[in-house]
């Protein structure tokens, strides 16, 4: 027989999902952070040329980066998350309801 | 004229080193984020490995390879800017104190000349030299003081007046070099800044969302779906084969759709919801969930007919697939679709073949069952003649591995979603799909032939979805079909989210013991239909009157019980513990007669024997048969409508009277398609069995009732 195509522990899967949705926490943070960045420069400038326009570059880029790392970390997380779940709701239902519908 | 301020002349060049403190502590505080994240993420993937195994545990691992990858790389990056950010604050710092002691400066020398020209400027007249002071001239002493001439006196401040000034052009090229100095400290930390932000990466996000290059096309700006609209519209006019024009990026991009529009939503609501979600779902997240999860998409109620068909084809195709490799791996082969696995001696060479290649009792079972379905889509339906060749075939219900590898399958002949008469046929005992798909799928088509005279628009679905029992106790009681009424409950509900005709006519015909399972899903568990059939019934179940089977309007519960069929007469009334003797001595006493060979008066001996075991063997069968199977639907105590379903061999004892509901051309057939296609008033109408259930004694009605000749 082929391999499974799915394993699940639902509840250690549910646990490893929201990890990654929580870390996701700290993607954010440092977004907002790099964010800030680009209004950190406050002072007048007074002669030459000032940091304040790559500053500002590089907030946006790595909150950008992170504003993607909050997304697949939630994204990723509510798939295993959802999948551990439906998984769960959806093997019980179908034992319940037809003896069994999800291959095992 | 008048020398200006420090403050106007020698400007801070720059920006505000507070401000560069804070733009460091920005960065430094997301670094250590980033770090929180990448740990965060690390003990994630530990979790998952411990959790989740599979294709998709592999491929969330990957997705945190990607993110763990990037965290590094962003750390490392961000370091390096917060340091650059450092390295120019304090420049800053220390220019400004340089410009600041300049200013000081400035201040003093500005002061020390505002004073000497301020000197010069009131200085009176009388002193004022007529003619320029002679070189040679002494100077003037008085009392030990020297008196300089006026002229004198003006040349020593004019000199100092230049050394002031002199002064002040020097502070200014001092100030002039820290300004240049900063430009230097700006520009050394605006390349650590533009090159931390800008990057080599591709990144693709859990969800699936691609990433150009960092810096240069951040945003959704970033996704490049060229094939996109190709692929959209190849999944809306082509079932499937949108999917395989995605690249691996979109894919990714609709499976995390899918996650966050379908599963997610569907896991904190209701079944109930399945239909919205799935009809509000971009066609391209829909494939996603076809491809991805084929096993549950296929079986779960809610989707509609073409997208479980499509998703079952997949798993079947997939499941046979891995067979096949095993076996050639193995040194042996399977026999491809063309050949019906359950024709003679084929059983026998596939369970070899298997077991060669290391598989168990129940997965040589799903394999075979399996090989039968797919035989029937590739081969059987295909190759009936007289079905019409654009014939819609589906696959709504595929789960090989069911119930020990019995399995469980349902095959639509024509569309069910479309058509305006659907009929779902529920076998009885013994029937798992392997060995018995092949039969049921004969009865559909049968069915689908002789409705299609009366109407074009008609759907038959062969079905093998509840456990049966076998040649076993099981068929003595209703522990199997109260289980299967469940199922089968269910299974209709899902055919009834699947139909979408307006008008449409859901009919049920259920066989021997699927009539039990059938009438007991109607009657507990809530399944309704437009017409409900017991054909060949042993007992109604649950359903001790057809008014209780309030799922179906009144007057369309409908029974058909051949006066001929043993199922529906001897083993009816041997369920009664007050019959259950005589009928065993009658039914051995025919049966040892018929053993014998010359009939009950020419060799009595054996038919004597045979009475006397048959009611032995009744009367110990009593002890299991309870609770019995249910009352006689054929009764008129049941109320049903009784149908002619009679057989062209009246014999009590031929149990090839049980399996003539679907024969073609008879009247039994023809009285079954007029109900699926709503033909009542040519359905022929039977008189039902006495209330007093003592059909058996040769006082069925219909046994007076002479079938016309199957043409």
């Amino acid at each position: 027989m082929g391999e499974p195509g799915v394993q699940i522990s639902p509840e250690d899967a549910a646990h490893a999902g929201q990890i990654l949705s929580d870390s996701s926490d700290a993607a954010a943070g440092a977004g907002t952070e790099f964010l800030a960045t680009g209004g950190t420069i406050s002072g007048t400038v007074e002669a030459g040329t000032s940091i304040r326009s790559s500053a500002a570059g590089f907030g946006e880029s790595l909150g950008q980066v992170c504003a993607d790392l909050v997304e697949s970390l939630t994204g990723l997380g509510t798939v295993v998350q959802a999948g551990a779940r439906t998984y769960s709701a959806v093997d019980s239902a179908a034992t319940t309801s037809f003896g069994g519908m999800v291959p095992r | 004229m008048s020398t200006p301020a420090a403050e106007t002349v020698l400007l801070y060049p720059g920006d505000d080193p507070g401000s560069v403190a804070v733009l460091a502590e920005n960065i430094r505080d997301g670094s250590r984020q980033l770090t929180l994240l990448s740990d965060g993420v690390g003990d994630a993937r530990s979790s998952l490995h411990a959790a989740w195994k599979g294709e998709d545990a592999d491929a969330a691992d990957r997705e945190i390879d990607t993110v763990v990858t990037i965290c590094a790389a962003l750390i490392e990056r961000v370091n390096t800017a917060a340091t650059a950010v450092d390295t120019h604050h304090a420049d800053l710092v220390r220019i400004r104190a340089a410009i600041a002691q300049l200013r000081e400066q400035w201040t003093t020398v500005r002061s020390a000349l505002e004073s000497l020209l301020l000197q010069e400027l009131f200085a009176p007249s009388w002193r004022t030299p007529v003619t320029a002071p002679s070189a040679t001239a002494p100077p003037i002493n008085i009392g030990g003081f020297t008196m300089l001439s006026a002229a004198e006196a003006a040349q020593q401040r004019q000199a100092k007046i230049d050394s002031y000034e002199q002064d002040l052009t020097d502070l200014q090229t001092t100030w002039q070099g820290l300004v240049d100095e900063q430009e230097t400290s700006a520009a050394t930390c605006r390349a650590a800044l533009d090159n931390a932000a800008s990057g080599g990466w591709t990144y693709i996000v859990g969800t699936g969302i691609a990433r150009a290059e960092l810096g240069t096309a951040l945003g959704l700006d970033a996704l490049l779906f060229d094939d996109r609209e190709r692929a959209r519209v190849a999944a809306l006019t082509i079932p499937g084969q949108g999917w395989d024009e995605l690249s691996p990026q979109e894919q990714a991009f609709y499976r995390g759709l899918a996650a966050s529009e379908f599963s997610t939503p569907l896991v904190l609501g209701s079944t109930s919801m399945i239909p919205d979600l799935w009809s509000d779902l971009d066609p391209l997240a829909q494939q996603a969930l076809i491809h991805d999860q084929s096993s549950m998409i296929g079986n779960l109620d809610g989707i509609p007919a073409d997208a479980r068909d499509q998703a079952n084809r997949i798993t079947l195709d997939t499941f046979l697939s891995d067979a096949r490799s095993d076996v050639l791996a193995a040194g042996a082969s399977l026999p491809g679709s063309d050949v019906n696995p359950h024709g003679a001696g084929q059983a026998e060479q596939i369970e070899s073949a298997l077991r060669a290649a290391g598989y168990s009792d129940e997965q040589i079972k799903a394999v075979r069952g399996a090989m039968e379905v797919q035989y029937q889509l590739d081969t059987r339906i295909p190759s009936r003649a007289t079905l019409p060749g654009a014939l819609p075939v589906e696959l709504l219900i595929f789960d090989p591995e069911a119930y020990g590898g019995k399995g469980r399958a349902a095959i639509s002949i024509g569309d069910v979603a479309t058509a305006e008469n659907v009929a779902m046929l529920v076998p009885g005992m013994t029937s798992e799909v392997p060995g018995y798909m092949d039969s049921q799928t004969g009865d559909a088509l049968n069915l689908y032939e002789r409705s299609s005279l009366f109407s074009d628009s008609t759907a038959v679905v062969a079905y093998v979805g509840y456990d049966a029992p076998g040649i076993d106790l099981g068929v003595t009681g209703q522990d199997k079909s109260d289980a299967g009424g469940k199922v089968v409950a269910a299974d209709i509900s899902g055919l009834h989210a699947m139909t979408e005709a307006p008008d449409g006519r859901l009919t049920v015909i259920a066989h021997s013991y699927g009539s039990t399972t059938t009438a007991t899903a109607f009657a507990d568990n809530g399944a309704s239909a437009d017409n409900l059939v017991l054909i060949g019934s042993p007992g109604a179940g649950r359903a001790d009157t057809a008014a209780e089977i309030t799922g179906v309007p009144a007057g369309h519960v409908f029974v058909g019980s051949a006066s001929s069929d043993p199922v529906t007469t001897i083993v009816q009334q041997a369920q009664d513990p007050n019959q259950a003797g005589l009928t065993g001595l009658k039914a051995g006493w025919h049966f040892g007669s018929e053993v014998g060979g010359r009939g009950p008066n020419s060799n009595i001996a054996v038919g004597v024997v045979g009475a006397v075991g048959g009611m032995v063997v009744a009367d110990k069968a009593q002890d299991y048969i309870q609770p019995y199977l249910g009352v006689d639907p054929a009764g008129a105590q049941f109320g049903g409508v009784r149908i002619h379903t009679e057989t062209q061999n009246d014999s009590l004892y031929e149990f090839g009277n049980h399996s003539e509901y679907y024969r073609p051309g008879s009247e039994s057939l023809s009285n079954l398609a007029q109900i699926t296609v709503g033909g009542y008033g040519n359905v022929g109408v039977a008189e039902a069995r006495p209330e007093d259930g003592v059909h058996y004694e040769g006082n069925d009605p219909e046994a007076d009732h002479t079938p016309p000749t199957p043409k």
